[in-house]
């Protein structure tokens, strides 16, 4: 039985209100000199492994027992891990990187206890062993990856062993059929299935009404799935995708004013509770 | 030699030891002296005239030879006598204690039976001791075993007892002849004694009371060629599925350096197997079999080694031991200061784990709390339990990277309290908010801790940060909580095959009286003081532990760890089955004694304490003792008023199986609690281990009493030595020495001497 207690707000617009203000406290005043930067200037700034076999500059700082962000980094069949873009000839695992990564721990480190800091970002393939070093990683763009053989069971590996796998950014049935195919040949004993809104996942932190998240574009329904241990859904969630949404892109630009700040903090809610709920789950 | 003493000098040394010296002669002994010396400066002037061909020195030398002489003519002139005081016949008693154990039944080196002996000199008419004892004294014949009581004839001895007692015989015997003159007892053992009684409870009243004891050994002091499995303990409850590290002790002799399995069962199966490596003649040997008990229940685990052939003694080969596997489910609260993967690792490796219930209260930001496997919606509704009853319902805690500043004053002397009042268990693990860097150092939980806290400032304002290889010490290879393999031999193997973890607490020393079972050694290569990865000491009624290291969950995670490996799940089921075991319930009741004989009183002692853990002594007590047939008593505990909350009651069960106690406790109308307690009664296989014959027992009996100790073959002159030993009622009687053929064969030699020289010297 799990029962949350403690700084519960007194309204979910309350809540709300209180996330925004973290977001822009935390937008405004901690990530002061990339406050400037846009798109083109990330750009420029992962330039340098455009053309690179593997991101080996991209690792990121070492393993300290901290809590970092994992972004999985993968082949796409466009050319190698590809460069950076919106499936304009960069890598799909790119999408929103490094700002979406970096909001996002700096919102974590400002309303949670965990231990993190702004700049704990890595990205990892599902071949590199630092990976298992981090039990909770995020993967972006499931329909256009195409894992190896040696990458499947590597990842198959890591969610047995007790890992967490966030999946984000994509819409429509042929990506969420990419997505299942590959995570079949993963884990082939498991099942994708329909994760409900009573499901822990959305109290572990937050109480998040999945209804509530709305996708930043593409007009598809917003669905939650996810892969259950022993196909139990009483048991640990090992996998949960966020089928037709992009909470990253609110995370991109939560600083930006692109977005209502409501749907950006429901954004940043969604993945304050996946990680709460990884660590303890 | 005890021949040519006697022979020599007409008695037996002991008639010297207990005799007094004198002379017989008229005359005072300045006159003697006298006398010696005019003669023996006779014999000088003698020697000093007549000079012949002989120098000063032939002269010197005959001179002192005649000079020994005739001194020892003066000193059988003085008349010496030994002065001994021996019984008046027929006057006194004699207490004769005759072993009537199991090990009296069993066969010497010659084939013939130690219970033999007793025959062949007890046999009224035919025994040999029994004519010369009983020419001189009244005997009284005891049997004696577990109990001791007076017989009349050898026939009601059985030699089935299952213990032997000597210290209670030795009193049961003092206390029956305490009316009459008592010359000595005479006790007839192997003396395998198997009670825990000090023996100079029972030597000190005889020494006041001048009784000597003459003790006679029989049976052999080495029985071989034989196996005996030796020592074996077990706890006497485990949770149900626990894993056990049980030390066997095993000795042989005859047999020589080879190796023997030994089998561990149930009643029902094979638990495990184990070889084991035998010492050399006589020195013992200590295995260890690891193996799992899973039902819950009162079980019988058997120890076996099978028997060798043409061993002696084929019923010290096992052991038998009972175990209460406990079934219930043993809850546990986990408080941790910022979410992080040891929670869901910790809640993963023991969720299949029937019984333990991992109640984690999860600090996930300011205020905010995430309560996990709690029993209900009101468990931990207000946060980190605020009273002692609250806290005191979980049998373990485990603290995780929390400052110490969270709690109030009264929850830090709670939480030492939880272990050292309510005899709980208390683990402490590494973290940013742990130990000294949590702001722990002068809490009154610091006291607690097995490791010396140093201060975080010294370590400098980026903190500590160090990679270590984690290795057991060889207290943690003896441990179970650090057994990581069932085969305890892989256990280093295992562990190395372990990635390294990392710490932020550098922790280096231990308290006194602490343990360590694991240490770190950092990986950078830079040599230094190794990290306590894992310490505990006992504190108070319970335990606590460190663990230092801040993500053990990278056994189960690490890419080098392969997926099937249970390293981590094994350690914290290990370790949080250690954590609660042996944690007192507020009302518990145990018996004296695992195993007793039917109509063996055994005593059941219960301690009664109230939801603070806080002594009771007014509670009514009561315990309801089901026999194996069924038959159920009620028996009113009472508070022994020695010690607060101890309640003691004693009964004697006279059915063979087990009894079934079931114990309640109230306070003016509330129960306070009940406990559920196993006694066994069997029959104990204990007289054929350590079977052989204790000479160094039997001989501290004699000498501390004044006693003689005796074997079979020495044994003829009890009566007599009895009989001079001065006890009871006596005469005093002389017996000249100045005839003793010593003194005949010294002036012999001296005189020979005297004439030899001569003749070398050409002085004839």
């Amino acid at each position: 039985m799990t029962e949350r207690i403690g700084g519960r707000p007194r309204s979910r617009r309350a809540l709300a209100m209180t996330t925004a203000l973290i977001v822009v406290t935390a937008a405004g005043a901690r990530f002061g000199g990339d406050s400037t930067a846009g798109p083109d200037s990330l750009a420029t700034h992962v330039v340098s492994f455009v053309d690179a076999d593997r991101p080996q500059d991209l690792q990121g700082p070492p393993y300290d027992g901290d809590y970092h962000f994992v972004r999985i980094a993968f082949q796409s069949g466009r050319g190698g891990f590809g460069g950076f873009g919106r499936r304009r000839g960069g890598a799909m695992w790119a999408h929103d990187y490094p700002r979406a990564d970096r909001n996002f721990l700096a919102i974590l480190d400002e309303t949670t206890n965990i231990s993190t800091s702004r700049n704990a970002s890595n990205v990892y393939t599902f071949m590199d062993d630092e990976l298992f070093r981090h039990p909770v990683s995020y993967i972006v763009e499931p329909g256009f990856w195409n894992p190896s053989e040696e990458e499947v069971e590597r990842l198959g590996q890591y969610l047995r062993k007790g890992g967490f796998l966030m999946v984000d950014d994509f819409r429509g049935a042929r990506e969420l059929d990419n997505l299942e195919f590959h995570l079949k040949r993963a884990l082939p004993e498991l099942d994708m299935m329909q994760v409900t809104e009573v499901d822990e996942i959305f109290d572990s932190f937050f109480r998040i009404v999945p209804q509530d998240v709305v996708p930043p574009y593409g007009g598809y329904p917003p669905a939650w799935y996810g892969i259950y241990e022993d196909n139990d859904i009483t048991k640990r969630l090992m996998v949960i995708i966020n089928a037709n949404n992009d909470m990253a892109e609110y995370w991109e630009f939560s600083d930006y004013g692109y977005y209502p700040i409501d749907l950006a903090n429901e954004a940043y809610k969604l993945g304050v509770n996946y990680v709460v709920y990884a660590m303890t789950h | 030699m005890d021949t040519l003493f006697e022979f020599l000098f007409k008695y037996r040394g002991i008639a010297f030891e207990q005799g007094d010296f004198a002379f017989g002669a008229p005359g005072s002994f300045r006159i003697w002296l006298g006398i010696a010396g005019v003669i023996a400066a006779s014999a000088v002037a003698t020697y000093t005239i007549a000079r012949g061909k002989s120098s000063v020195v032939d002269r010197g030398i005959m001179a002192s030879l005649r000079v020994a002489l005739l001194g020892l003519l003066v000193f059988c002139l003085m008349q010496p006598t030994l002065r001994i005081s021996t019984v008046v016949p027929q006057q006194n008693f004699v207490g004769v204690l005759i072993d009537d154990s199991r090990s009296m039944g069993l066969d010497n080196e010659d084939g013939t039976r130690r219970s033999d002996f007793v025959a062949g000199a007890f046999t009224p008419g035919t025994g040999t001791l029994f004519d010369g004892l009983s020419e001189r004294f009244v005997l009284r014949f005891f049997r004696f075993s577990d109990f001791a009581d007076r017989i009349d004839e050898l026939g009601e001895l059985t030699y089935d007892g299952t213990r032997t007692d000597v210290a209670r015989a030795l009193d049961a015997a003092r206390e029956d002849l305490a009316g009459v003159p008592l010359a000595g007892l005479v006790m007839v053992t192997d003396g395998a004694d198997n009670d825990d009684r000090p023996l100079t409870q029972a030597l000190v009243p005889l020494q006041a009371a001048g009784v000597p004891v003459f003790t006679v050994g029989v049976g052999d002091e080495i029985v071989e060629p034989d196996i005996e499995l030796g020592r074996v303990e077990l706890p006497r409850a485990v949770l149900e599925g626990s894993t056990l590290m049980v030390d066997v002790v095993v000795t042989q002799n005859g047999f020589g350096q080879r190796t023997v399995p030994i089998i561990v069962s149930d009643d029902t199966r094979i638990l495990a197997e184990e070889s084991v490596d035998l010492g050399p003649d006589g020195e013992p040997v200590v295995a260890r079999i690891g193996f799992e008990l899973e039902q819950a229940g009162s079980r019988r685990i058997e120890f076996q080694i099978p028997t060798q052939s043409g061993e002696r003694v084929e019923e010290n080969n096992h052991r038998t031991a009972w175990v209460d596997v406990r079934g219930e489910r043993e809850k546990i609260l986990y408080y941790e200061g910022e979410p992080r993967f040891e929670v869901k690792f910790m809640r993963r490796a023991v969720e299949d784990d029937e019984n333990l219930q991992l109640v984690v209260l999860q600090r996930t930001a300011e205020s905010k709390f995430l309560r996990l496997s709690v029993s209900d919606s009101t468990e931990l509704a207000f946060g980190f339990p605020s009273t002692r009853e609250e806290l005191y319902r979980y049998r373990a805690l485990v603290l995780g990277s929390v400052e110490a500043s969270f709690f109030t004053y009264d929850q830090l002397q709670m939480i030492a309290d939880f272990v050292s009042v309510r005899g709980g268990g208390l683990l402490f693990i590494g973290g940013h908010s742990a130990f000294a860097e949590g702001g722990w150092i002068g809490t009154p939980v610091e006291e607690v801790l097995p490791v010396v806290l140093r201060d975080p400032e010294q370590t400098g304002p980026q903190g500590y940060f160090a990679e270590v290889k984690v290795e057991p010490t060889p207290a943690g290879l003896a441990h179970p909580a650090v057994q990581l393999d069932a085969d305890v031999g892989a256990v280093p193997a295992r562990w190395d095959s372990l990635p390294a973890l990392t710490v932020v607490n550098p922790i280096t020393r231990t308290r006194p009286g602490a343990t360590t079972l694991l240490e770190g050694i950092n990986t950078d290569g830079i040599t230094g003081d190794r990290q306590i990865v894992l310490a505990f000491q006992r504190y108070g009624r319970g335990t606590s532990i460190a663990l230092t290291p801040q993500d053990t969950w990278l056994w189960q995670m690490h890419a080098d760890v392969p997926l099937e490996d249970q390293s981590h799940e094994s350690f914290w089921r290990q370790m949080l089955r250690w954590l609660v075991d042996g944690v007192p319930d507020a009302v518990s009741v145990v018996t004296d004694q695992e195993r007793v004989e039917p109509g063996e009183t055994v005593r059941l002692v219960a301690t009664i304490s109230d939801s603070t853990y806080l002594e009771v002594n007014d509670a009514g007590v009561t315990a309801t003792v089901t026999s194996p047939s069924g038959v159920v008593d009620e028996l009113p505990v009472e508070w022994t008023v020695e010690q607060d909350g101890e309640y003691i009651v004693e009964f004697r069960p006279s059915e063979m199986g087990d009894y079934e106690i079931t114990l309640e406790a109230s306070r003016e109308g509330s129960a306070l609690g009940t406990d559920v307690s196993v006694l066994h009664v069997a029959r104990s296989d204990d007289e054929y281990f350590s079977s052989a014959r204790r000479t160094s027992l039997l001989q501290r009996v004699a000498d501390e009493t004044g006693g003689r100790f005796y074997t079979a073959d020495d044994v003829a002159t009890l009566p007599e030595d009895i009989a001079i030993s001065g006890a009871g009622v006596t005469l005093t009687e002389e017996h000249d020495l100045w005839d003793m053929p010593a003194i005949f064969l010294m002036m012999m030699l001296l005189m020979g001497a005297e004439w030899g020289f001569r003749r070398v010297r050409g002085l004839v």
